[in-house]
């Protein structure tokens, strides 16, 4: 077990910018590509292989008008040889068919698996930490930094 | 500087993660041994144990999701270097008061042994509002 390289840590966390890309332009194939074959999705249930996830993950985007999803921070907690373990934070504005809306705050508790070079989710436990509205009603302060 | 910047981003993320995951003694680690955090207050903490006391003072009543949405590493000189970072914090303290905020740390850093940590850090609010969701408990493996 050893800390991540900086190489590690970037190559993971594009793999976690490529998959919130791939939610928000809608393309299924991207987003198959971010897991690893036998990759397992935990949504409650696990939903285990890219041939069960990606055509799960297209019917469940069939019935969201809109989302974007953005990476907040994450952290790379350890790599041993091909395999690693981190969890991102992750935003996302939800608009729901039935025109419910919602400003979501979500953590992917990850293990990566490396094939042939490449970094690739093989397990993804989603959590939301918070959902719900944000209207933005509040004072704004100016920044204060010197330019 | 793409490694200063990467190995200083990962130590904030950490510090965000251990404040979500409330992890006590990582978030300790991102101090310097004498890290000074200029929190707002005027009993401002200096140095590792000094942190653990106010850790424990501030997370009593509190849930906190903290998360880096963007930062700038300012300049770096040797084993010194300068920072900003920007966050996104979603308070809820007690049983009824929850709010969101946009903050922002501007840092001092200090590489000890090969390792960035947080020399002083000085917290400053740039927006805060309401937050009226539902907050869901964060569970680790």
């Amino acid at each position: 077990m050893g800390k991540p390289t900086v190489e590690d840590y970037t190559a993971i966390r594009m793999v976690a910018e490529r998959y919130v890309d791939a939610v928000n332009r809608f393309d299924a194939e991207a987003w198959g590509e971010t897991w690893a074959p036998d990759g397992e999705w935990n949504v409650g249930e696990v939903h285990k292989g890219r041939e069960v996830m990606v055509p799960l993950w297209t019917q469940i985007m069939g019935s969201i008008p809109n989302v974007y999803m953005h990476v907040y921070s994450g952290v790379v907690d350890d790599v041993t040889g091909d395999t690693a373990r981190g969890r991102w934070y992750m935003g996302e504005f939800l608009n729901m068919a039935d025109g419910s809306r919602s400003m979501n705050s979500i953590c992917y508790v990850d293990t990566y698996t490396r094939i042939d070079g490449q970094w690739y989710i093989q397990t993804r436990e989603f959590q939301a930490l918070y959902r719900g509205p944000a209207d933005l009603s509040g004072e704004f302060a100016k920044i204060a930094v010197p330019v | 500087m793409p490694d200063e910047y990467f190995a200083i981003r990962q130590l904030c993320e950490r510090y965000v993660d251990a404040v979500n995951r409330r992890d006590a003694e990582t978030w300790v680690a991102t101090w310097a041994p004498d890290g000074v955090f200029e929190y707002g207050g005027d009993d401002v903490p200096r140095g590792q144990p000094a942190m653990a006391r106010f850790w424990d003072a501030a997370m009593e009543n509190m849930q906190v999701l903290m998360s880096v949405t963007s930062g700038v590493v300012e300049s770096v000189d040797g084993d010194s270097a300068k920072a900003r970072w920007y966050h996104t914090e979603d308070v809820k303290i007690g049983d009824d008061q929850a709010m969101a905020g946009v903050t922002l740390y501007e840092d001092d850093l200090v590489r000890i042994d090969g390792e960035w940590r947080f020399a002083r850090r000085t917290h400053q609010l740039l927006y805060s509002g309401e937050l009226m969701g539902t907050f869901h408990p964060f569970q680790t493996r």
